[in-house]
């Protein structure tokens, strides 16, 4: 897997920026159809996550400082409330700088689980209620040591999935909502990776980085036995579950650093490529809308840049969602009461500035 | 062990005044510290420890005292203390984010008060557990409470519940719910034992003893006068041993003692009493009141008869005062006692009480009291 940093780029004066930075820099507007979400202070923004009822969005923001916040903001169309940074548990500043706070999912009931650590420091699960306080930590050392990372609920909330490394390179460990039980699924000394289960839940995606090179897996949650999903050259990772039983993920077997979107049917079936030279997001999976029929991408090329794609994982139709931005990349789609709406992170079309996130309606355009 | 000092220094607040001068700031400080530390661990059990202690310190929390405390209960589950610290956190510092979590408790929380008898508590279930563990652990402590006291206040989250038969939805608002769930609507498996409690009594301390002189002259049968001590005081020890059995669940907690105890006065007048004492004995909080009757047999000797002793001897070389005696003395009568615990050893308490008895032969009667120290057994609380 490929993590690509993005470095801080020269300001504009910093007075536009002030705390809520993109918006006033960039002098955009919000409308009832688009508009940009507004945090304290600055930093690049990252990977938006829609909560599944569209009406709240967590999203990462790095000074590449040190230390990555992680913020929600409620939406309403596509009016951002400014967000609100989640504050970790023990009073002001337990943490100290050089927090990590990030890789945020959301369960049905509305509350955002994600990883947190100090400087130094141990990942370990945590969940905030927008609004409802300080966020607690999720699994307590006692239950469980080690890091604690990757979370992924199921669609009906019953599990949480996540990544444990107490008793390997990271094996995947279950915990039951109704009796807050705790289990494991996978006992390997390869690392294990980007859980995410079937809308039925029956089934559990994942990665596993074996020989340098990382797969894509299926397992049944019931028999815990394995399927081949993709593997071959280079990296396959992040895999998402689409409509139909597809799965969409990032293929890197061309390599060099160059990515590509792509889809196979079902585990084992034959690599559909959906798009060549996308961007890949620092730590999303490919962005399916939630009825898994859409998916959407940005290109790596600088030319293609100012706009997000939407395309069906079926391949036959296409969006073009233009911008006056660029380096327009971290889409996400979420549907709130009945409206899709995008969600992505751009740069200013001119000069030079923090990254910001944006919020759009793009019902119309489907 | 640890040690109770709340009796203690409540005799030595006088007033409100007195206890703000009281407040030990640095000691304050110090216990503040400590729970920040504790919390940077995430060891909140301790935080609430500690929490408490700056509750018990006569001090002015702050801001951040309460915002921690409520944290504490957060993550223990006490979702109505939470409540109640954050209400006191806002009234220092009106922020907005005290404010809106206040506002969200009240949209996701209800309060409930479930009242069942604590001989046969309800069962306390909920179809469905929420994801949040905060909200999840808010059930778990309810159903703590109630599976151990038979009742329960505070807040819940808002959803289906049930208390044994007794179905019942929790519904967000700041409206009191209250819930009460007859015997009949429990499982006769949950019944606790009729014995809630049973262990050792043992007491010790110096024992004070003393008999008035009888008015009148005490003759035997054949008309002969009894050589009756004359009115004496006399000290001594005092031993207890016994058990004590904890009978009721309801407070104020109440069972029953059985004791047999030796108490003795030295001395001109040499008294060794062996008595038995069946108390009824309440323990609200950590005080033990002990009373019932009490039957003793005294065995004394000593010098000195009744002023009245009169067998036709020469006073004058035959002083009543200057007269031997020996005999033995039976009889019933009360004893009582007030009692403190100071000390906790887990399922015994160490007591500091004021004991006293009074008996009669027929003929006279003796009374004796003392101060004891010893143990007695602890009252299984729930303690939350």
């Amino acid at each position: 897997m490929t993590i690509r940093k993005e470095r801080p780029r020269p300001l504009v004066p910093a007075a536009l920026r002030r705390a809520s930075g993109a918006a006033i820099a960039l002098g955009v507007c919000a409308s009832a159809l688009a508009g940009p979400v507004r945090f304290e202070g600055e930093g690049h923004a990252y990977h938006p996550v829609w909560s599944l009822d569209g009406k709240h969005v967590a999203f990462e923001v790095n000074r590449y400082a040190g230390d990555v916040d992680l913020f929600v903001s409620e939406v309403n169309g596509a009016i951002a409330k400014d967000a609100s940074k989640v504050a970790l548990p023990g009073g002001s500043n337990p943490f100290g700088s050089g927090q990590v706070v990030v890789n945020a999912t959301w369960h049905p009931q509305g509350v955002a689980v994600f990883e947190g650590s100090n400087q130094g420091g141990q990942f370990r699960l945590y969940y905030v209620q927008p609004g409802a306080g300080a966020a607690a930590e999720m699994i307590s050392t006692s239950q469980l040591s080690g890091d604690l990372t990757f979370p992924a609920v199921s669609a009906d909330g019953a599990t949480m999935a996540f990544i444990g490394d107490a008793t390997g390179n990271g094996d995947i460990r279950t915990r039951d909502t109704n009796t807050g039980s705790l289990g494991q699924l996978t006992t390997t000394g390869y690392a294990e990776m980007f859980p995410q289960y079937a809308p039925d839940g029956t089934k559990l995606l994942f990665t596993r980085k074996r020989n340098s090179t990382e797969d894509v897996f299926v397992l049944d949650v019931a028999s815990e036995a394995e399927t081949s999903v993709a593997g071959g050259g280079g990296d396959q990772t992040r895999p998402s579950y689409a409509a139909g039983g597809k799965i969409v993920f990032f293929d890197g077997a061309r390599g060099e650093g160059a990515w590509d979107l792509a889809v196979v049917d079902a585990p084992g079936g034959t690599k559909t490529t959906l798009a060549r030279g996308v961007r890949l997001p620092l730590r999303a999976r490919p962005a399916v809308s939630p009825d898994g029929k859409w998916v959407a991408f940005a290109y790596d090329d600088p030319t293609k840049a100012d706009k997000i794609v939407l395309m069906t994982v079926d391949g036959s139709k296409t969006v073009d969602i233009t911008t006056d931005f660029k380096g327009c990349g971290e889409p996400a789609i979420g549907m709130q009461g009945g409206r899709v709406m995008l969600a992505y992170t751009a740069l200013p079309g001119s000069g030079s500035d923090w990254r910001f996130l944006y919020i759009q309606d793009v019902t119309d355009k489907l | 062990m640890s040690i109770r000092i709340s009796f203690l220094s409540a005799m030595l607040v006088l007033s409100p005044a007195v206890a703000h001068a009281d407040c030990d700031e640095a000691e304050r400080i110090r216990i503040s510290e400590e729970a920040r530390k504790l919390a940077a661990k995430n060891a909140w059990p301790g935080v609430e420890r500690a929490f408490t202690q700056l509750l018990d310190s006569k001090c002015s929390l702050t801001f951040d005292d309460y915002k921690l405390g409520a944290e504490s209960a957060r993550t223990l589950g006490k979702t109505l203390e939470r409540y109640e610290r954050l209400q006191a956190a806002r009234k220092i510092d009106q922020r907005s984010e005290l404010i809106e979590t206040l506002a969200a408790m009240d949209d996701k929380y209800g309060r409930v008060e479930i009242k069942g008898d604590p001989r046969r508590p309800p069962t306390l279930t909920r179809v469905a557990m929420p994801f949040a563990p905060d909200e999840r652990k808010s059930i778990e402590y309810a159903m703590e409470v109630t599976a151990a006291t038979g009742a329960f206040r505070g807040m819940l989250p808002r959803g289906e519940y049930a208390a044994s038969s007794k179905a019942f939805v929790v519904e967000p608002g700041k409206e009191w719910q209250v819930i009460e769930v007859s015997k009949s609507e429990v499982d006769r498996d949950s019944d606790q034992p009729l014995i809630r409690y049973v262990n050792v009594v043992a007491l010790a301390g110096p024992n004070f003893l003393t008999s008035g002189e009888p008015t009148e002259a005490i003759e035997f049968s054949d008309g002969q006068q009894q050589f009756a001590p004359e009115g004496f005081f006399s000290t001594g020890l005092a031993l207890q041993l016994g058990a004590e059995a904890g009978l009721t669940y309801r407070a104020p907690d109440a069972g029953l003692a059985v004791t047999f105890g030796y108490s003795g006065g030295y001395g001109e007048h040499t008294m060794h009493t062996v008595s038995g004492w069946l108390a009824g004995v309440l323990r609200p909080g950590d005080w033990r009141f002990a009373a019932g009757p009490q039957y003793s047999v005294i065995s004394g000797s000593g010098t000195g008869l009744a002023s009245w002793f009169e067998v036709g001897q020469d006073r004058d070389r035959d002083p009543t005062d200057g007269i031997r005696y020996q005999g033995v003395s039976w009889g019933g009568g009360l004893a009582a006692s007030a009692g403190y615990g100071v000390l906790d050893f887990e399922k015994l308490t160490g007591v500091v009480e004021l004991g006293g008895s009074w008996q009669s032969d027929g003929a006279r009667s003796y009374t004796a009291f003392g101060l004891r120290v010893g143990i007695a057994p602890t009252v299984p609380r729930f303690k939350g």
